[in-house]
C-alpha cells in the first residue's frame, strides 16, 4: 500500500486530526494513512503499550448503513484465525457511531499491483498462491461464509520474515453468512442484499452472482478459477470478448498441461454443478503443480 | 499467443464517453466491441452512472501494461476514451474494478455504482 501522513482531499476518510480525536480513548495513535476502499479507509496505527502496529479500517461516514456489514466482515476474520487470512485483533464502535477494525499491518503489495508488473506467474507460483486462497476458503467455508468478492485486489502478498511470501485474502466487506452455517458462525448481516444487486467485481464474478441469486461456495470456487486463469495466462477467460474461455493451451508458451489447463476450466464452468464443488477439492486438483513453488506453502507455516 | 497480445482480434474497438456529475462519471459506450462481464455493467442504452474514475490511474496503469490509448477532453469535461485491439482488452479490465460491487435498480435495470469520493483502490 501506499504511505501517506493524510488522505486526500475530497476523501471521504476522516483527516488524522479527526481520527486522533477519534482514537482519543484508545491505547492507539494514529501513525499514517494507508488507502481508501469502496466501503472505508484504513490507516496505520500504533499501539502504544506495545509499541507495535497495525492497520485500522474505518467505514466511510456515508455508508452508515453498512455498518452491520462491517460487524460481519470483523466476526468472519475474527473466527476464522487462519494463516491466508489477515488477522483480526480488535473492533469496536467510534464515538462517531462507525464501526472500525484493528488487522495486522501487512507488508508487501497486492496481487493486482503485482500482475500489473509482470503480467503473468509461472506456473508452480501462481498454483502456489491459488493454493493458498483456496486453503483460506476451505475454512471461510467451513464456517458457513461466502467471500463474493474473490479478485486479485483483495489477495495480498505478504512479506513474512522467514516465510517468504504469504496470499493473505482481504476484505470480507460483502462476505454472506449461509443459512446453512453452523451455531459457531457470524450472525447474519442485518443489511439484505436486494434481489437484482450485482455484488462483487464483474470480471470474477460467477454467473450466478450475477442478477443476485443466492450463492453457495461454489461462486467462490469460480472466482478463484479465474483469478488462477489470469495469473497464468495474463489475461481473464472472458477478456478478450469470447462467449466461452479459451483453453490455457492457446497460450503455448506459458508452459501450462493440458491437465492443469483441464483443472482450471473446470472451476469456471457456467452450470455450478459442472465445477468443482468444493474449495478443497479445487485445491486437490492443482497440488500436483505446487513442486517446486516459489511461494511459501501453507503447510510450512 | 503471448499474454494478452494476439488474444484479441485488431478489430476491437472500445469507445467510451464520460460526463462528469460532480464527483462521479456518467458512462456512455459505442455499442462494439466489450467483453461480456463489462457489457452487464452497462444499461440497455449502453450507458452507466456514479462511477468514480482516476484518470492519473488509468494512464499509469495503460503505461505500465504497455499498450497506447487515446484521451480527449473537450470544453464541458467530458472526457473520450479509444482504444483498439489489446489496448481495448486492457481498458476494459481497469474499467471492471471502477464498477466493483454495483448495485442494480429495480425497474430500468440501470446500475450504480457504490464507489465512494477518494477511493484508491
Amino acid at each position: 500500500m501506499k504511505r501517506s501522513t493524510s488522505p486526500p482531499s475530497g476523501s471521504a476518510a476522516p483527516s488524522t486530526e479527526a481520527l486522533s480525536a477519534l482514537l482519543g480513548h484508545t491505547p492507539y495513535r494514529v501513525v499514517g494513512f494507508l488507502g481508501a476502499g469502496g466501503m472505508g479507509a484504513v490507516w496505520s496505527i500504533e499501539h502504544g503499550f506495545l509499541k507495535k502496529r497495525f492497520a485500522l479500517k474505518v467505514l466511510h461516514p456515508h455508508l452508515a448503513a453498512f455498518a452491520d456489514r462491517m460487524r460481519v466482515e470483523a466476526e468472519t476474520m475474527g473466527r476464522l484465525n487462519h494463516p491466508n487470512v489477515v488477522r483480526v485483533v480488535d473492533f469496536w464502535i467510534l464515538t462517531d457511531g462507525r464501526p472500525c477494525i484493528v488487522m495486522d499491518l501487512l507488508h508487501g503489495r497486492t496481487l493486482w499491483d503485482e500482475l500489473v508488473e509482470r503480467k503473468r506467474l509461472p506456473v508452480s507460483e501462481a498454483v502456489g498462491l491459488a493454493s493458498q486462497v483456496l486453503s483460506a476458503l476451505v475454512a471461510t467455508h467451513a464456517l458457513g461464509v461466502v467471500h463474493r468478492d474473490l479478485k486479485p485486489e483483495n489477495v495480498f502478498l505478504h512479506e513474512a520474515r522467514g516465510y517468504g511470501r504469504v496470499a493473505k485474502v482481504l476484505d470480507f466487506g460483502i462476505a454472506r453468512v449461509l443459512p446453512s452455517a453452523h451455531a459457531g458462525a457470524p450472525t447474519p448481516a442485518d443489511h439484505r442484499t436486494i434481489t437484482g444487486t450485482m455484488v462483487g467485481s464483474p470480471r470474477f464474478m460467477s454467473p450466478e452472482a450475477w442478477g443476485g441469486a443466492k450463492l453457495d461456495a461454489r461462486s467462490d470456487v469460480y472466482s478463484v478459477g479465474v483469478l488462477l486463469y489470469v495469473m497464468l495466462a495474463g489475461c481473464g477467460p472472458l477478456d478478450a470478448g469470447h462467449a466461452t474461455p479459451p483453453p490455457l493451451s492457446a497460450f503455448p508458451d506459458h508452459g501450462i498441461s493440458a491437465e492443469l489447463d483441464a483443472a482450471v476450466v473446470r472451476s469456471i464452468q457456467e452450470d455450478p454443478d459442472a465445477r468443482y464443488q468444493t474449495a478443497a477439492e479445487f485445491q486437490v486438483a492443482i497440488l500436483p503443480w505446487l513442486r517446486a513453488s516459489s511461494t511459501a506453502p501453507t503447510a510450512k507455516r | 499467443m503471448n499474454t494478452t497480445k494476439n488474444a484479441i482480434g485488431d478489430g476491437a474497438v472500445l469507445n467510451l464517453l464520460c460526463t462528469p456529475e460532480g464527483e462521479t462519471w456518467r458512462l456512455y459506450a459505442r455499442p462494439t466491441w466489450m467483453p461480456v462481464y463489462l457489457r452487464r455493467c452497462f444499461d440497455q442504452h449502453y450507458e452507466a452512472h456514479s462511477v468514480m474514475l482516476d484518470f492519473e490511474d488509468l494512464d499509469r496503469y495503460m503505461k505500465k501494461r504497455g499498450v497506447q490509448f487515446e484521451k480527449r477532453v473537450n470544453k464541458f469535461g467530458d472526457v473520450e476514451l479509444t482504444a483498439r485491439a489489446e489496448a481495448a482488452l486492457e481498458l476494459a479490465v481497469w474499467l471492471s474494478k471502477a464498477f466493483a460491487s454495483g448495485f442494480r435498480q429495480e425497474g430500468d435495470g440501470a446500475l450504480v455504482f457504490g464507489k465512494t469520493p477518494g477511493a484508491t483502490r
